[in-house]
């Protein structure tokens, strides 16, 4: 009688230890997943495009909306405007032109005006326009409502 | 085990059985038996439906933490769950593996309560809450696929929501409700979510809670031929024999899924826009197939009726016939068994084909 | 002698074609727009039409499209005669002007009569440039005509004689995408070409070129150009040296700019080469390949440079430098590929690929600068993606094994579990 308890003592001992690792095993994922990564979230709603003092006007800015490129002008009269980045021709990154005040496509010499209008070149339609919204010093870019 | 009166563990028992009827659920646990008749091993799959269900509940929480439903940002939100948060891809996998495979065990369990007519008296109402908890559970499936908001879930619903359109006078503006406006869209996400996490899982505890009391009260049901013959009669305890066993089984499953998760992670495709054109090949995921499929096949006009609003009259005809099957087969005339066993056999076919057709269209 | 000619020429016929042309407005555009949908009738044609429409030569046919009949002008306007007549012979009498076939000559007076008098033209289509015939007589077409060469391509030949559409009507022969099968139906004609010194295989090279494929193929009608972008349409001739770097730079702007601040500018016009033509061709325009430059023989740059030369090791320093960074495409892609094929998200490295991409194009763009330094500034942001997209695959593909890891631990445990919990199951009191 006295070995069998001694097997079924050992026996429980084995069971509650090895629920007790293998538990571990599901606890831990659960636990990291609770931390959050220090990483910024990549769901964008709102960027932070800019600061008032670091953009004089007259001038452009590429900064990353999400994981697409955006153009970020402030236009001579001191206000901001943005625009996605992509070239509605061939999807060439656009740049702000301080000298013709508009956004160019240096591939194709494509031009849009500050409302992202095309002008002239081969771009086929307006840029896609973000929205500005400030905040104090910081210009927030979110998308079009 | 020891029974020293120092254990704290047995102290902690003292306390409490000094306080609530402990002693009577212990004696009711002890004498709790499972019926062991040729197709036990069956029963097994409400248990692991249950534990399927748990799982989905607890990972569904955890997606929570992460989940941002809007259609600006529930795509992006899933993303990051399955690139960036530790074990992200781990959750996200499991939730999404075991929704299949909680329908998939729970077919199995309606089919194996049916050709073992476990449905007949007194059983009626477990056959119709069960009913009522599968639907629940499409309903779960159908909100919860559209939640990462990817191009694939997103026509999927649109075919979906218009099925549900097809229905004459209800149709148009249940539509209307579940997609919060004309057409889907992103006011239609935060609706799904709703349901998704809210309402269906209340009603879902309801009705589970229902089915487990019935089982409860009334005993898991019996192989027919022991009426006849009571001395084949054989039982197991249910503690803990078959609790054991049910155990084995959950850790199974549950590692089952951790091979599905990290062999086959979830996949996101590409972000849903509603301006863009379908895609080829938009198909639902697979319980639905059968009925996408049927649906197909169906002519242009049937009479009066469009093809579709035919097609649906019929699976309406044919699941108000599977809900009645309690009261069809009562099991007074042999040849009316047959003729229900044998349709339930054509139906196993006939939907297994559906969806093989669906599958490989 | 002969440019005294010319102009008086057109002087000439354009006092002579006043007499002729339609000086009414139409009362009211819209109801004669209208009208002109609904049936040949309402047309302005008169008499004309109804003969016409009969006689099977398609001119009254194609009349129900062109874009003057719509504005209310007449066939007396070019051809004379009277329209009220139903008698053809009356119609055509003495007197009346009729003149039936134009000559070359007389087309483009024809048509240069009212599109280049300024008055006319403001009231009926105030857009419409009012140069074209101006235009064409410096061209190649129209120099030759004024010798006498009759073969050559005038107003009509472009345009059409009776189904003339607007420059924008898809069915128009002068719609961007129709100008090069339009301009070959001469150009590509060995036997019409034959008297004249010049190659019939532009539009061949055209259709296979970058330009052609995305005007014919991919339709960018606004962006591609078609011949007379480059060759000018109502004064259409080979341009000349000085003139390429500005027609290629209308669009390829940043590339005229940088070639025309670099070394190599001065030292092409001493040598008289024909800048961009130079090395890229001109109706056989292709993508550029990283083949093109270095030292072997062959290579572009190799045609002026000779080996060891300052040239040609910058031209070595692009061609390996260019292989290198596509190579480093080749391996990320793979790497992402790989991990994204085991169901890893890996659209972070995806989107530093995409930027590195950029930079590469503009770096081909920097060649043009024909400047080391510019060069190596430009390779180093490349790389900088390059190198974090690799990052990315390969932390990809070390997750992958971390789940595996931890998948086969975890299942190690389970299986410990399993086997005791089937152990305690056999030694559980048997069932009764």
């Amino acid at each position: 009688m006295k070995p069998l308890l001694n097997r079924r003592r050992i026996l429980n001992w084995f069971l509650g230890g090895s629920t007790f690792a293998w538990l571990g095993s599901v606890v831990y994922p659960v636990l990291r997943f609770l931390m959050p990564p220090p990483e910024q979230e990549a769901a964008v709603s709102a960027v932070k495009a800019a600061t008032l003092t670091e953009m004089a006007p007259n001038s452009g800015k590429i900064f990353k909306f999400g994981r697409k490129p955006a153009l970020i002008v402030r236009q001579p009269d001191g206000t901001f405007r943005a625009f996605l980045a992509k070239c509605t021709h061939l999807d060439c990154v656009v740049q702000y032109r301080e000298d013709k005040e508009r956004i160019w496509c240096a591939c194709h010499d494509g031009f849009y005006d500050l409302n992202g209008t095309n002008v002239s070149g081969p771009p086929p339609r307006p840029l896609d326009a973000l929205e500005v919204h400030m905040q104090g010093d910081d210009v927030y870019v979110t998308r079009k409502s | 085990m020891s029974t020293s009166p120092e254990n704290p563990d047995r102290a902690l028992l003292a306390w409490a059985k000094d306080r609530y009827p402990i002693g009577k659920f212990v004696e009711w646990a002890k004498h709790k038996t499972v019926p062991i008749g040729p197709g036990a091993f069956w029963y097994y799959f409400g248990g692991i439906s249950l534990f399927l269900f748990l799982i989905q509940v607890g990972t569904g929480i955890l997606l929570m933490f992460y989940y941002k439903g809007s259609a600006d940002t529930a795509f992006e939100s899933v993303r990051f769950i399955s690139a960036k948060v530790p074990f992200g891809w781990l959750v996200r996998s499991v939730h999404a593996w075991s929704a299949n495979l909680m329908i998939f065990s729970v077919f199995i369990h309606m089919f194996s309560v049916f050709f073992m007519r476990a449905y007949r008296k007194p059983r009626e109402l477990t056959w119709l809450s069960g009913i009522v908890l599968l639907a629940l559970l499409l309903g779960f499936g159908f909100s919860g696929y559209l939640l990462p908001w990817n191009e694939l879930a997103f026509f999927a619903t649109k075919v979906g929501t218009d099925i549900v359109g097809v229905i004459p006078v209800i149709g148009e503006p249940i539509m209307y409700v579940l997609r919060g406006g004309e057409e889907v869209t992103g006011s239609t996400l935060p609706r799904f979510f709703a349901l998704h996490v809210a309402l269906f899982p209340a009603l879902l505890t309801v009705f589970i809670a229902g089915h487990l009391f019935f089982i409860q009260m009334q005993g898991i049901h019996e192989p027919d031929a022991w009426k006849a013959h009571p001395e084949q009669r054989k039982t197991m305890p249910f503690f803990p024999h078959f609790f054991m066993r049910e155990l084995l089984l959950w850790l199974i499953t549950l590692n089952i899924l951790a091979v599905l998760a990290v062999f086959f992670p979830a996949e996101l495709g590409i972000e849903a826009d509603p301006f863009s054109p379908a895609p080829a090949g938009i198909k639902p995921e697979w319980y639905f197939l059968s009925t996408f499929e049927f649906l197909k096949y169906m002519p242009a006009h049937v009479g009066p009726l469009e093809g579709e609003e035919f097609g649906l009259l019929l699976i309406s005809f044919g699941f108000l016939l599977w809900c009645l099957v309690p009261w069809i087969d009562r099991g007074r005339h042999p040849r009316i068994t047959k003729i229900v066993m044998v349709a339930g056999v054509l139906i196993l076919v006939f939907l297994s084909t559906l969806t093989y057709l669906g599958h490989v269209a | 002698m002969r440019k005294v000619f010319a102009p008086a020429l057109i002087v000439a016929c354009v006092a002579l074609s006043a007499d002729a042309r339609a000086e009414d407005l139409p009362a009211d555009a819209g109801a004669e727009d209208l009208a002109a949908d609904t049936g040949a009738e309402d047309l302005p044609g008169g008499q004309c039409l109804e003969c016409h429409l009969s006689t099977g030569d398609g001119v009254a046919e194609l009349w129900q499209d062109d874009v003057h009949a719509r504005a209310g002008i007449g066939c007396e306007t070019c051809h004379g005669g009277d329209p009220v007549q139903a008698d053809s012979e009356l119609a055509k009498r003495r007197g009346t002007g009729y003149q039936g076939e134009l000559s070359p000559r007389e087309i483009t007076s024809s048509c240069g009569g009212c599109h280049s008098d300024v008055e006319y033209m403001k009231v009926r289509k105030p857009l419409l440039p009012v140069d074209q015939l101006e235009k064409y007589w410096t061209s190649e077409h129209g120099k030759l005509l004024v010798k006498g060469e009759t073969r050559v391509a005038q107003c009509a030949s472009c345009h059409g004689a009776h189904g003339v559409r607007e420059v924008n009507d898809a069915k128009s022969p002068v719609y961007a995408p129709n100008i090069p099968a339009m301009c070959a139906q001469c150009h590509a004609d060995a036997d019409y070409m034959s008297d004249f010194d010049i190659e019939t295989n532009q539009y061949d090279e055209y259709t296979q070129s970058v330009h052609g494929k995305a005007l014919l193929e991919k339709n960018d009608v606004r962006g591609a150009p078609a011949c007379n972008d480059c060759h000018g349409n109502h004064g259409a001739a080979p341009p000349s040296i000085d003139a390429i770097t500005n027609i290629c730079g209308a669009c390829h702007s940043y590339n005229a700019e940088l070639f025309l601040g670099s070394p190599l500018a001065p030292a092409f016009k001493e040598k008289s080469l024909a800048d961009c033509v130079a090395c890229h061709g001109k109706h056989f325009i292709t993508h550029t390949r990283d083949e093109w430059e270095g030292d072997k023989p062959g290579a572009t740059c190799r045609k002026c440079h000779e080996k060891g030369e300052e040239g040609s090791e910058l031209a070595l320093y692009f061609t390996e430098t260019f292989g290198s960074v596509r190579q480093s495409f080749e391996e990320i892609e793979a790497l992402l590929t790989e991990a994204e094929m085991q169901g890893m998200d890996v659209t972070e490295g995806e989107d530093y690929v995409e930027a590195a991409r950029q930079g590469l194009m503009q770096a081909r763009t920097l060649i043009h600068s024909f400047s080391k330094p510019v060069m190596e500034e430009k390779l180093i942001e490349i790389s900088e993606n390059q190198a974090a997209a690799l990052e990315e695959g390969f932390a990809a593909l070390q997750a992958l094994k971390d789940r595996r890891r931890g998948l086969a631990i975890s299942t190690l445990l389970l299986l410990l579990l399993t086997i005791i919990v089937a152990i305690k199951i056999r030694t559980l009191p048997p069932i009764e």
